[in-house]
């Protein structure tokens, strides 16, 4: 392992797998996936309305019957074992590294060159939407510890997401922040925040480009998973980029009301539940000075009963089990339920920042953003 | 080695995809062995590179090569964690318990969540 990265190392056999994934799956989304939709509109859509009489006319009743499908199925099972792969593919190297990982990481945290800082508290109780299953089939989750100090769960993610997002993400995983930080400045141009907070961080991918973006301002990102935690604070420390990662949970946070002029989260929100994603708006408007604003980003739910099925293969798949909520919620409505003006409260689309070309990205992609203005 | 253990099995059940079970499990082990076969593929390949560029060596050599015991123990072990990858699915569902040591429905996991 180099001096100069938390990045893990391959051996030859362990990249060649990791090529593996990365390749099998770019093969089922590129030359597999798109059938499916043929599949439906050529069979299953004419056989439903032969026999029904009418046409679908939602998402349940077209999962009832693409689950049937034999082309479906082989799609879906061989989706499935891909990920289950991808993660047995860099969990091997990071049990090897780990010991050297983790006092990298130590260093770079005694030493903060670049000025941020890393608050656990290991008494934080992790919530069940964290323990229940293992979101993403990561094993053992974003949160579990396996030896002191531990950051495998943090450099783990950070091997599989590039192999899961075939890059798309650019080098740096960093182009949802991107979108995001587009999004905002486009919509609040004059704004020129002071304190930031990004809940849900992980690695903080996301988290970073603020910072970049906004060199003046105090970044804060927090998690409830201490190894992502360190990992992410030695990361971003070894980029020289100072943020102030803390462990606690977004439904509450504990810092002071109205400290804070932009609350944002990338993709988290379909990983919590009914009562957090509640919780954790309404801390949203806690934690926002008069005047500050809000952003939820998340992933597109589908604008049809087809795509809005194939939208929820992740949630019955890989473990974003709360995700099939969000498919039919109002989240403005939940936001101004939360305290948030009506007025000033809306759902808006962040368009992605460049080179995207995921799986769900049909032509005029954008990722669905939750936009509050206390 | 650094002696830790990293869990290979995500806890929540496991979707069934298939009319049997049984065509789950090998188009499971059927994916990992397409995936071990590209490893293969690409060592031979390295190897390949390797000897046209460093020199050669005979087919009789590989033929009567012998190990010595640490080889031998690694060679084993390597073949042993192969198979191991290869055949997870078979006792994958013993594995999906979760911290209660249940292994709810999806339904059960939705039920708690929007509690």
């Amino acid at each position: 392992m180099s001096d100069q990265s938390l990045l893990l190392e391959t051996r030859l056999s362990e990249q060649s797998m990791q090529d593996f994934v990365r390749d099998f799956r770019r093969y089922l989304k590129q030359d597999v996936m798109p059938g499916i939709r043929q599949v439906f509109e050529q069979k299953v859509s004419p056989d439903y309305e032969r026999d029904n009489g009418k046409p679908f006319e939602n998402y349940h009743e077209v999962r009832r019957r693409m689950l049937a499908n034999d082309y479906y199925q082989f799609w879906s099972a061989m989706q499935r074992r891909s990920q289950e792969m991808m993660w047995e593919s860099v969990a091997e190297p990071a049990e090897r590294q780990l010991d050297e990982l983790i006092a990298r990481a130590g260093q770079l945290a005694a030493d903060r060159p670049a000025g941020g800082s890393l608050e656990l508290d290991p008494e934080l109780p992790i919530p069940r939407y964290h323990t229940a299953h293992d979101i993403h089939l990561q094993p053992g989750a974003y949160h579990s510890e396996f030896t002191e100090g531990d950051v495998a769960a943090g450099a783990i993610y950070e091997a599989g997401l590039p192999i899961y997002i075939d890059g798309e993400l650019g080098p740096d995983n960093d182009r949802i922040g991107m979108a995001l930080i587009r999004f905002y400045q486009q919509k609040f141009a004059d704004a020129k925040p002071t304190r930031i907070l990004d809940m849900g961080c992980t690695v903080g991918n996301s988290t970073l480009p603020w910072a970049t973006h906004y060199p003046d301002a105090e970044v804060h990102a927090i998690d409830v998973a201490a190894p992502c935690l360190r990992y992410a604070h030695a990361k971003a420390e070894l980029a020289g980029i100072p943020v102030h990662y803390a462990q606690k949970n977004a439904e509450c946070t504990g810092f002071a009301e109205g400290s804070f002029d932009l609350v944002v989260s990338h993709i988290m929100i379909h990983e919590t539940s009914k009562a957090a994603l509640n919780n954790l708006i309404g801390e949203s408007h806690r934690l926002l000075k008069p005047g500050g604003v809000m952003l939820h980003l998340d992933v597109p739910r589908g604008q049809d009963p087809f795509g809005q099925f194939m939208s929820q293969w992740e949630v019955y798949n890989n473990n974003e089990v709360f995700a099939a909520y969000l498919t039919d919620v109002d989240l403005a409505a939940l936001a101004v339920a939360a305290g948030f003006d009506p007025g000033k409260t809306w759902m808006d689309g962040a368009p992605p920042y460049t080179g995207i070309n995921h799986a769900y990205n049909t032509q005029g992609f954008k990722w669905p953003t939750l936009v509050g203005v206390k | 080695m650094t002696g830790h253990r990293v869990p290979r099995v995500a806890r929540g059940k496991r979707p069934q995809y298939f009319e049997d079970p049984a065509t789950d499990k090998l188009m499971a082990i059927v994916v990992s062995l397409i995936g071990e076969l590209s490893v293969t593929r690409d060592r031979l390949d390295a190897l390949e590179r390797l000897l046209e560029t460093e020199g050669s060596l005979s087919r009789q050599q590989l033929d009567e090569m012998r190990f010595d015991e640490e080889a031998a123990n690694e060679r084993d072990r390597e073949r042993r964690d192969y198979i191991g990858r290869v055949m997870r699915i078979v006792t994958m569902e013993l594995q999906q318990t979760n911290e209660d040591g249940a292994t709810p429905s999806f339904d059960e996991q939705m039920k708690s969540l929007l509690r």
